[in-house]
């Protein structure tokens, strides 16, 4: 086990592409998650507005949206089509259409239109605009109610404002009160990175020439791989926690600890899937499609975009045996909800029970496999389907 | 152009010597755009587990359980005690969203002394949080709108007034091109087009690769824009397959021009065949190149706009990204088209960019990939012959 390993550490200094995968791609995807959404939350939107009013009044509530950090008023037009077209193109990605005689029908208790469009090919910046504007709109709409009710029933500014309420209402999300999607998305991304990364150098570890050896010699090889390939992603999991906390000021409610023991768990049960992948399949470009076909989709199915509890049963019933999806909700809860291990007992045994159970079975495989001859990755460099058929790629 | 075809023949033929390669190239593209597309086939998070904590026990109480209660979006699984039950329901994840109805709310809201209702969202999942808090704001506006009617009523008003001065103005709202706004609309196209450039990397690098003697042996631009219109030639028909999967199994609207795509496409091939040089140059082994090559996806992916919008990445991120990597003048512009219906002169300025990254990178790849390998070449050959 202790030569397996090794072996492994040598080649990972011979080999600067697993350096590169195991290491600097992650923290590059750190960097770059921590710049980019740095804003945490989405600001400036380009609006356009149609005023067919062009009343003080009008103004007043193109102001109020100006006013806001949500939106900035890029456009102005008294066309319609042009609002369109310029969501069409991506100029604007909201609009707002005060019809003509807004103030007049106001006052005339006529209950006109205001009217918001929103585009809805970008669902993260049209949800944020949605949820801003109508804040605005309501806010405003209270206010002129209220004008109403002390000028025609002679209310109180104070009873005016408590009707137009009719009750209050108001919102609070837990753990993550300013909804930021930095917060939501980077823990995410990042742990399905560090497993791709593990998964695709894990499943090219195993060198079939080893084979060669005496049987009882090869007990202990692919724990070797397993070990490192554990060692390595737990690494890289405490080093990108400790970014994304100190240096992307993610809150980190949990402890490092749970981290540390979590992310043993996930890379363990990766590794020693991924080693076993490598131990069936001879050709280590086959055995890398399989790995990466394996593991690349999980950060899909994981929920990371869309929950697990809306995809189709078959989806849920699949991802409930992946490991990273008993791995990625209890990482990002550790971070905004401060979970502890008491709460992800069962996620923890099951990845050491998966790992286990394919360590086991790679083991036994490479222990009666009966040749060490690994199909060369140029072998079939000039080969054609007529002189050999090859399942390389 | 002699070359250049004698190149894309050569490469293209070889495609059929691997069935490796013929999978990538036939069935990848589809066999992809269906599986990921499968993840967002529901259109909304319908059944989401809530929590209601009605301490005030009143109709109107009553009214406002029962509006959630058959509203098709959510599942009041919880009727907790108290508000920590609720806070420790939140926590567990057994809920994603909580009402709590204060004491006194309805005797309040009639004596005109309203005390408030408290949404809690669990905001560790900003979609299903989102999405609970959108339908939940619709469901208590409604409900308190006819409060508010009700109300200015008792102050001896007729019916018809105490409408309208409640509705002093309406608002109305209409999102364009996805009314429904379905993560699939939203995300599969960009999905496509990663595909594509995951299929088109592995498949150009693992050519680039394999023929290095040739390629590397004279007129290397020409034959590396054979190899890159072979694959586009290969994947095509897989791609074009995965794309009416996408309109008429997901039933994703395509009302842009498929011509302006398909130039885009073209472009976007020529923009990363400069890169898949470099890579190959420097990786020199299938293997680790191609590793390499799927660690870019992500990275990519989410410097691309799918995720977060593109006009909301700061400058210097996103002029380096123009300069390193040519997803972002892509993939958005193609969801856009598909969607909206993006015209030609919008995507304009992106298809000049993708000709001059192009052009910028494959004069690069070119240089350091004949620089790598006819260097390379005579001391593979050497070690062959020791050997």
């Amino acid at each position: 086990m202790i030569r397996s390993f090794k072996e492994e550490v040598k080649m990972l200094v011979k080999e600067k592409a697993n350096i590169i995968v195991l290491f600097v791609l992650p923290l590059l995807l750190v960097l770059i998650l921590g710049v980019e959404m740095s804003g945490e939350v989405l600001t400036e939107i380009p609006i356009v507005v149609v005023d067919h009013d062009e009343s003080a009044f009008s103004m007043d509530l193109i102001q109020q949206f100006d006013s806001n950090e949500t939106f900035s008023i890029k456009y102005r037009t008294d066309r319609d089509e042009e609002l369109e077209e310029l969501i069409r193109n991506s100029k604007a990605r909201a609009g707002i259409i005060i019809p003509e005689g807004f103030y007049d029908d106001i006052e005339g208790l006529e209950s006109p239109s205001i009217v918001m469009i929103y585009d809805g090919s970008n669902m993260s910046v049209s949800s944020a605009a949605k949820a801003k504007a109508t804040e605005i709109l309501l806010t405003y709409k209270a206010g002129i109610t209220s004008k109403q009710l002390m000028g025609r029933l002679g209310m109180s500014y104070e009873n005016s404002i408590k009707t137009t309420q009719g009750f209050i209402f108001r919102s609070k999300a837990l753990y993550n009160p300013v909804k930021s999607f930095q917060d939501f998305l980077t823990p995410m991304l990042v742990a399905g990175i560090i497993q791709i990364a593990v998964a695709l150098c894990a499943a090219t570890s195993i060198r079939h020439e080893m084979l060669d050896r005496d049987k009882k010699k090869r007990l202990g090889y692919v724990s070797g791989k397993v070990l490192f390939y554990t060692i390595c992603g737990t690494f890289m999991y405490i080093v990108s926690t400790a970014l994304l906390a100190n240096v992307l000021g993610i809150p980190f409610e949990g402890n490092m600890t749970d981290v540390i023991l979590m992310s043993i768990g996930l890379s363990f049960a990766v590794s020693s899937f991924c080693v076993l992948i490598s131990a069936v399949i001879k050709n280590k470009m086959v055995a890398l499609v399989g790995g990466g076909l394996m593991i690349i989709p999980n950060s899909i199915m994981a929920g990371t975009t869309w929950p697990l509890i809306s995809m189709p049963k078959g989806y849920q019933a699949f991802a409930s045996y992946i490991p990273f999806i008993h791995f990625v909700d209890n990482y990002r809860n550790i971070f905004l909800k401060g979970a502890v291990l008491g709460d992800m007992t069962n996620d923890l045994v099951y990845m050491f029970g998966f790992g286990l159970v394919a360590l086991i079975i790679a083991e036994f495989v490479v222990t009666i496999m009966e040749t060490g001859k690994e199909d060369s990755e140029n072998e079939d460099i000039s080969g054609s389907i007529q002189k050999r058929v090859s399942f390389d790629i | 152009m002699k070359i250049f075809l004698e190149a894309f023949r050569r490469e293209f033929r070889s495609i059929f010597d691997y069935p490796g390669m013929m999978i990538l190239l036939f069935i990848g593209p589809v066999f992809l755009t269906m599986y990921f597309g499968g993840v967002y086939v529901n259109d909304y998070i319908n059944d989401i587990p809530i929590a209601i904590v009605d301490e005030d026990g009143s109709g109107l109480s009553n009214t406002i359980s029962s509006s959630f209660l058959s509203n098709e979006r959510f599942d009041i699984e919880y009727y907790p005690n108290s508000r920590q039950d609720l806070e420790e329901l939140l926590y567990d994840g057994d809920a994603h969203m909580g009402i709590i109805i204060p004491e006194g709310f309805e005797s309040g809201v009639s004596k005109g002394d309203p005390k408030e209702i408290l949404v809690v969202t669990d905001g560790t999942n900003i979609v299903v949080s989102n999405n609970a808090y959108a339908q939940a704001a619709t469901i208590i506006q409604t409900i308190a709108a006819g409060v508010e009617i009700k109300v200015i009523e008792a102050n001896g008003v007729l019916p018809q007034i105490a409408k309208n001065l409640a509705l002093s103005m309406n608002i109305g709202e209409r999102v364009l091109y996805d009314p429904k706004m379905r993560y699939m609309n939203y995300l599969i196209v960009c999905y496509w087009a990663v595909f594509f450039q995951q299929l088109m990397l592995s498949s150009m690098g693992s050519k680039f690769i394999r023929s290095k003697e040739y390629i590397s042996s004279g007129n290397t631009m020409q034959k590396s824009l054979g190899v890159m219109v072979s694959c586009v030639a290969g994947i095509m028909p897989s791609m074009l397959l995965g794309l009416a999967g996408i309109r008429y199994i997901f039933h994703v609207p395509i009302i842009g021009s498929l011509l302006t795509t398909g130039l885009l496409t073209l472009l976007f091939a020529f923009a990363i065949t400069g890169m898949s040089m470099i890579l190959a140059s420097f990786t020199k082994k299938r293997l680790e190149y191609a590793k390499i090559s799927y660690m870019l996806s992500l990275p990519t992916f989410v410097l691309a706009g799918c995720v977060w919008p593109i006009e909301q990445i700061p400058d210097e991120l996103r002029i380096l990204t123009r300069a390193l990597w040519p997803l972002i003048g892509y993939a958005k512009n193609v969801q856009e088209i598909f969607i909206k219906g993006k015209e030609f002169s919008a995507v304009l300025p992106d298809i000049i960019y993708l000709i001059g990254f192009g052009i910028v990178w494959l004069f690069i790849g070119v240089k350091v990939y004949s620089k790598t390998f006819s260097k390379a070449g005579p001391v593979i050959a050497l070690e062959k012959n020791i050997s």
